[in-house]
């Protein structure tokens, strides 16, 4: 086939276009992270999207996890109030606050480790801004989250109502700085793994193991002395449950808990933006 | 306005392999102080692309032409940002776009409708523009109520059909197309062509990475040739092609060549080998005595060249010059009637073959033979001329040099009228219009 030239004047007229100038087309990380956010639009899309294809064809969709929690939070619940010599009125909600926050930062840290390796397929043929995927990802987590606190909502309505209280406020910024922090590990691990792909193995034998050493199915307090220290104030983990699990189970999250979320949000974010500075270039590389 | 200015771009591609991406291997290489030099050696690293400096302005349907892994496709994902080069800088004034997906983030769950948003998002529209484009693309794609259907239950074609006119409906940029689109392939509707040729004519600029020289041709003004992660030249496209051509076989000719001085350095007598010898293209060849000459033991070759004109060593003729080529060969034993003969080829295509039209038998001795070429009667294009000599009854073929020479035709631009005249020739015949 040829191709006929038409007058090349007449169309640039007709063309609206934002980006005049000559501009290089790196992106720089900074650019990458805050154009990234601007497009609230898109990673919306994609993270809902996501949900949505998981539940295609099924009839109560995403309720789906919630109705896994629930059987999963009953059963392991009834044998750990047990266990743990606890009462199953208090342990029950115990148990569906700190899962529902688990699922939460576990799928985080799941999904992040292929972030970049099933991005690949928009990052190679078009032009892309990572942190896209990073936000997307969270969000659809978020999602996800808020069917799962439909669980919560049950359960503590049928044992202990007394918890809908103006401290189950403080989820919020609970929630806040969980998803903060969720970001930069979803965009630190899925670099990582993108590079070395024994990674994700890592991590999700460590999630394994630390969901059974971090106080979720059995109260902190259960632990003292060294063991105490150990496994609950010098765990992160202990800290990420504590700030969203306290509210939710009446009870105002330890200033030391907020403490080193901020933490962590502040040197996540700063080792996270060095090394995204540094391999931001590489990522189409590497995949 | 719209311009790509590229400058001294490199891009490398760290290739790691199934060990070497391993974080044990990271971790221990440092921990292991002189593991770390042997960690660099063993990694491999693909120069894609060297040194490349390139300026598109408007108005330029520029091809890329080149074997495969000469660097096309990087090229082109650079000029769109998809790959930040290693060094050096590409600068773009307006948009790009790129069409190596036509429906980025595609997926087979949800409906056409939901597909188009969503890759419309990613191409970077909002969800206002692509919703104002949806009438146009229904109207395209004719897909009528499969739009409301998950994408898996499409056909290829349908499929096509509609990241063809989602993509057809946008405000083209700078067009970055890998022949892979389908744009030169003739499986689209005349419909379909009309609206690609149109989208292409509304592009400031348009890059289509391609390896055949036809396609580059047909829609392109001008070329760049690529080897190796380098850029070679840069011309019109016609040139560019031709060069392309020329250089496919000169590749294939070198390594005839080697195979051709293997060959003869294993065999004690180089004899019949010789006699189908074959060497690069270019506008002079000899065979100095201390060489195996191409030929057996009736006759040699010992030379060939071009003369343009009377004069040597011409590499670009115009079509109007009297192109004369020459072989020099030596005749060894006696009682043979000799037939000298050159076969011109444009590039596959056999053009003519011509011999003198009486032969005799010649004592052995050095011989000169020409033969000339009319004025006018090439057509433009690379040409090839395989050297021969024959002996009638019974027939034999003592040489036969394919390729020996070659030298492109040109023509001064204002005698043209037309932009391209197809053929290998092109003759002046005699014409008459008269009235009836």
């Amino acid at each position: 086939m040829t191709i006929v030239l038409t007058h090349i004047e007449n169309v640039i007229g007709g063309i609206k276009d934002s980006d005049v100038g000559l501009r290089s087309l790196d992106t720089t990380a900074a650019e990458d992270l805050l154009r990234g956010l601007a497009k609230r639009e898109l990673w919306g899309r994609l993270g809902w999207l996501d949900v949505k294809r998981r539940y295609r064809r099924t009839t109560i969709g995403p309720f789906w996890t919630s109705i896994t929690l629930a059987i999963y939070t009953l059963s392991v619940g009834s044998v750990g109030a047990a266990l743990w010599h606890q009462d199953i009125y208090e342990y029950l909600p115990f148990l569906v606050s700190g899962m529902v926050v688990w699922m939460l930062v576990s799928s985080i840290a799941m999904e992040s480790c292929n972030m970049f390796i099933a991005g690949q397929v928009l990052f190679r043929n078009i032009r892309f801004d990572y942190s896209i995927l990073a936000y997307a990802l969270v969000w659809r987590n978020f999602l996800v989250l808020l069917h799962n606190f439909a669980v919560y909502f049950v359960i503590v309505l049928a044992l202990k109502p007394s918890l809908f209280s103006f401290t189950l406020l403080l989820v919020f910024p609970g929630l806040a700085l969980v998803i903060l922090n969720g970001v930069w590990i979803s965009l630190f691990l899925g670099l990582v793994c993108l590079r070395f792909r024994d990674v994700p193995q890592l991590v999700s034998s460590a999630i394994q193991i630390s969901m059974l050493i971090t106080p979720l199915f059995w109260p902190a307090d259960t632990l003292t002395g060294g063991r105490r220290i150990v496994f609950v104030d010098l765990n992160p983990l202990y800290h990420v449950l504590d700030v969203v699990r306290a509210p939710l189970v009446g009870r105002v999250p330890e200033a030391i808990s907020y403490g080193v979320m901020i933490a962590m949000a502040i040197g996540g974010w700063w080792l996270t933006y060095l090394v995204f500075r540094r391999f931001r270039k590489r990522i189409a590389y590497w995949s | 306005m719209a311009a790509v200015i590229l400058e001294n771009v490199n891009a490398h591609f760290p290739i790691y392999g199934a060990q070497q991406r391993s974080l044990r291997k990271a971790i221990f290489g440092r921990a292991t102080g002189g593991s770390i030099e042997h960690e660099d050696n063993d990694r491999i690293t693909v120069k894609a692309l060297s040194d490349i400096s390139l300026t598109l302005r408007d108005g330029d349907r520029v091809g890329l032409v080149g074997h495969n892994g000469a660097g096309k496709s990087t090229l082109l994902k650079l000029m769109a940002g998809i790959y930040q080069p290693v060094s050096g800088t590409v600068r773009v004034e307006g948009r790009v776009t790129p069409l190596f997906d036509a429906m980025p983030g595609l997926d087979g769950e949800d409906t056409g409708y939901e597909n188009i948003i969503t890759s419309g998002m990613l191409i970077g529209m909002t969800r206002r523009e692509i919703e104002a484009k949806i009438p146009e693309i229904e109207e395209f794609c004719e897909l009528g109520e499969y739009l409301s259907l998950p994408v898996r239950t499409y056909s290829s074609g349908m499929q096509m059909r509609l990241g063809f006119a989602l993509v057809t409906s946008l405000d083209p940029g700078v067009i970055l197309m890998d022949e892979g689109f389908g744009t030169g392939d003739l499986r689209f509707a005349e419909r379909a062509e009309a609206r690609m040729k149109d989208f292409i004519g509304r592009s400031p600029i348009m890059v289509l990475a391609s390896h055949s020289d036809r396609i580059i041709k047909a829609m392109c003004n001008k070329a760049v040739l690529m080897e190796a992660g380098r850029i070679v030249a840069f011309g019109p496209a016609d040139e560019i092609c031709d060069q392309y051509y020329e250089s496919v076989h000169a590749a294939a000719m070198t390594e005839r060549a080697k195979r051709l001085a293997r060959a003869e350095s294993s065999s004690s007598d180089g004899t019949d080998l010789g006699s189908k010898g074959e060497i690069g293209p270019s506008s002079s060849v000899s065979f100095p005595e201390d060489m195996t000459r191409p030929g057996d033991d009736v006759a040699r070759l010992c030379s060939a060249r071009l003369l343009v004109d009377g004069i040597g060593d011409p590499k670009i003729i115009d079509r109007n010059s009297l192109i004369t080529v020459e072989m020099t060969f030596e005749v060894l034993k006696p009682g043979y009637v000799l037939m000298p003969n050159f076969h011109v080829f444009l590039q596959d295509q056999y053009v003519f073959v011509s011999s003198p039209p009486q032969n005799s038998e010649l004592a052995p001795g050095v011989y000169n033979s020409t033969m000339s070429i009319p004025r006018g009667l090439l057509n433009i294009g690379f040409f090839l001329i395989g050297v021969a000599l024959t002996s009638v009854n019974p027939l034999n073929i003592h040489f036969y040099v394919q390729h020996a020479l070659g030298f492109r035709v040109t023509e001064s631009k204002a005698s043209g009228i037309f932009k391209e005249i197809p053929g290998p020739v092109r003759p002046a015949m005699e014409w008459n219009v008269t009235r009836a």
